[in-house]
């Protein structure tokens, strides 16, 4: 354990929420990775930074669970209430409040009647994790659901690879060793990888594959 | 693998893009351009650049209240001033007719989308409403201004390819060269839009000649005809007014003062061709459609000095055309030659010559000046008791030996009159005027 690790945990910070804090520059380098090098959606930076940070905390499998549930709802309700208010309804932000509310009680009976959800503790934690998740949703369902929910499902995946990843880096043990023994070089190495990822200019892998036929027809000029 | 991740280097990434081509202009003007339909359309306007009509701006609830929607035209286009990816563009294409008392058509209250969806007053309020809250803003929590423009009609070349809606041409402008362009047909799916983002269909053209090449792309997919009419196929649709296209996009360009451009322009059955949109951050989609890489084009035009917009068109035929030319080329085996073309002269000492030759297939054989024959020392023979010229030369790449007439014509303009006796390998194309090489070009400018 490093000489500041050491100073910061005597002042009474616990060594979790320290590797927590540490794992933030871990999680933008995964995120910026996801962006440049795959050209994954990840909506933003700071929506799945706050999806990895409240799984950590409720745990992985309800974590994944009430993701998948959470998309579902929204996306029905949202289907639904479009088909009824769309001749009525003035304004977006009161549509946006009317579904979080049927969200709301959708959610409620779910934790109510649904076995899979039942099992989970209902606390402040897991209610900040579902309204992270429905604002994550809310913009997804923006950029995609007129698109049909096929492509609607490939996007979320994406998000849900993207967060259970980074979970599973930030709680490997190696890491959390690493994060404790040299607190600096993470945050120096963390800033050096994204400010490298951010000046990557070559293709994207998702771009190898959409732009397969360009490339097919590529013709390179012959060497003499 | 290698191979493929090396011609891969010549295609456009969105990353790369971002980094190298899309820069924030320079000018306080420029700074305001990007994405700001209304402003475009402002400076465009000023600069007397044919842009759609707009009959009114919608800023915020207020005044969508005091709208009076009767004094609106039976056709019009509703636009988000910060949308992008086509979204929230509503075409109305006309007033919905009443039948009174069983007998006369009367136009209605309510109006007709693409679909022939019926679309209330109630209804319009309702699509402005979400533009004035952002909701098809780039940036979702920006609020937005709503503006209705004038519906182009459509040009009667292009109807057979959109049952509605109109189709444009968005040409890419780089460092004030068109470097590729793209057909976007609308369909019923996109509602009359013609973004491919919203369903259009794109199709690649011939920069050289404004002819669509083999291919379109739809959903990201290749097709090869209309989906909604699958007997009509997308090659071979002549872009009119191509050339004067390729100028206003160049103008539009230098006036918007933006390098890396996206200029879409439309024809309009009565005033012609007009400026839809300018886009700073242009799809790269136009890549699939050509099935060319826009890297390579866009570092060939790069370091150019353009002085005037015509030399800009030229140079952009030149260096970009002649798709359609090489299709035809792999099919029958055959080049295709103009009615001028440079030839390289082979003489004894295998040096090569380079001269423009006139393709003549009035004439069977080959002539060339007395003087250049003295000039090049080739050999001489008296056949039939003429003189004749034999060596070879070479055009477009192939080799071709022959027995050439000496004459003395001072007259003529060109060293070499090539007959149709040497022209069995090539197809004579009459419209392909000569243009310089690459590096002849690049010299001269």
């Amino acid at each position: 354990m490093s000489s500041i690790t050491q100073y910061i945990l005597n002042r009474g910070i616990s060594e979790d929420i320290f590797i927590l804090i540490l794992a933030i520059p871990i999680i933008f380098v995964v995120i910026t990775f996801a962006r440049r090098i795959i050209g994954s959606i990840t909506l933003g930076i700071y929506t799945p930074l706050f999806l990895i940070l409240l799984l950590t905390v409720v745990g992985i499998k309800d974590g994944i669970i009430l993701f998948i549930f959470v998309f579902i709802s929204m996306f029905v309700v949202r289907y639904f209430l479009k088909k009824i208010t769309s001749l009525t309804m003035t304004d977006m932000r009161v549509l946006d409040a009317i579904m979080f509310c049927v969200l709301a009680i959708i959610i409620i009976l779910g934790f109510l009647y649904i076995p899979l959800l039942r099992d989970i503790p209902l606390n402040t934690v897991t209610l900040l994790f579902l309204l992270v998740m429905s604002s994550c949703s809310q913009d997804l369902i923006m950029m995609w659901e007129p698109r049909g929910f096929k492509r609607f499902v490939s996007p979320v995946m994406e998000i849900l690879a993207l967060v259970i990843v980074s979970y599973f880096l930030i709680n490997w043990t190696w890491i959390q060793n690493i994060i404790l023994k040299y607190p600096l070089v993470i945050i120096i190495v963390s800033v050096f990888v994204i400010a490298l990822l951010s000046r990557w200019r070559k293709l994207k892998i998702k771009e190898y594959i959409r732009f397969r036929e360009v490339i097919k027809h590529v013709e390179l000029p012959e060497k003499k | 693998m290698w191979n493929y991740l090396k011609k891969s280097k010549t295609v456009l990434g969105l990353n790369e893009r971002n980094l190298r081509y899309v820069k924030i202009p320079v000018t306080e003007i420029g700074h305001s351009i990007p994405d700001n339909k209304l402003k475009a359309k402002k400076l465009l306007r000023k600069a007397d650049i044919p842009v759609p009509k707009t009959y009114k701006i919608i800023r915020d609830q207020k005044e969508l209240k005091l709208c009076n929607w009767n004094k609106l035209p039976n056709s019009f286009v509703i636009k988000p001033n910060l949308g992008t990816f086509g979204r929230g563009i509503l075409i109305v294409f006309g007033k919905k007719k009443t039948k009174n008392n069983g007998e006369q058509n009367e136009l209605g209250k309510n109006w007709v989308q693409a679909d022939k969806k019926i679309i209330t007053i109630e209804n319009l309020e309702n699509h402005i409403l979400k533009i004035l809250n952002g909701v098809h803003s780039y940036k979702i929590t920006t609020s937005d201004i709503a503006f209705f423009e004038e519906r182009i009609k459509i040009h009667p070349n292009l109807k057979p390819y959109c049952k509605r809606g109109i189709p444009d041409v968005r040409i890419m402008v780089y460092n004030k060269i068109p470097v590729m362009a793209e057909m976007r047909l609308p369909t019923l799916e996109s509602q009359g839009r013609a973004n491919l983002h919203q369903g259009g269909i794109g199709i690649g053209i011939d920069m050289g000649t404004g002819i669509t090449t083999s291919r379109g792309v739809w959903h990201k997919k290749l097709i090869d005809c209309l989906p909604e009419r699958k007997r009509l196929p997308l090659a071979g649709i002549k872009i009119p007014l191509w050339e004067e296209m390729l100028e206003l996009a160049v103008k539009t360009q230098m006036i918007l003062k933006i390098d890396y451009l996206g200029v879409d322009i439309a024809i309009d059955r009565e005033k012609g061709l007009v400026v839809v949109e300018a886009n700073t951050r242009p799809g790269l989609e136009i890549q699939i459609a050509n099935l060319a890489p826009l890297k390579t084009r866009l570092e060939k035009a790069e370091g150019i000095k353009v002085k005037t917009i015509k030399q800009a068109v030229r140079l952009a035929q030149d260096m970009f055309g002649g798709e359609i030319e090489e299709e035809l080329e792999e099919i029958s085996g055959k080049k295709v030659v103009g009615i001028t073309e440079p030839i390289e002269i082979i003489d004894k000492k295998e040096k090569r010559h380079p001269f423009i030759a006139k393709i003549d297939t009035g004439s069977l054989k080959t002539q060339i000046q007395k003087e250049t024959v003295k000039q090049l020392k080739l050999k001489k023979k008296n056949k039939e008791e003429k003189p004749v010229a034999l060596f070879s030369f070479i055009m477009d790449g192939l080799f071709v030996e022959t027995e050439a007439s000496i004459i003395d014509d001072p007259q003529t303009k060109y060293e070499v009159i090539i007959g149709r006796k040497d022209l069995k390998k090539f197809l004579i194309d009459p419209a392909k005027v000569y243009l310089k090489s690459k590096k002849m070009v690049r010299k001269k400018v």
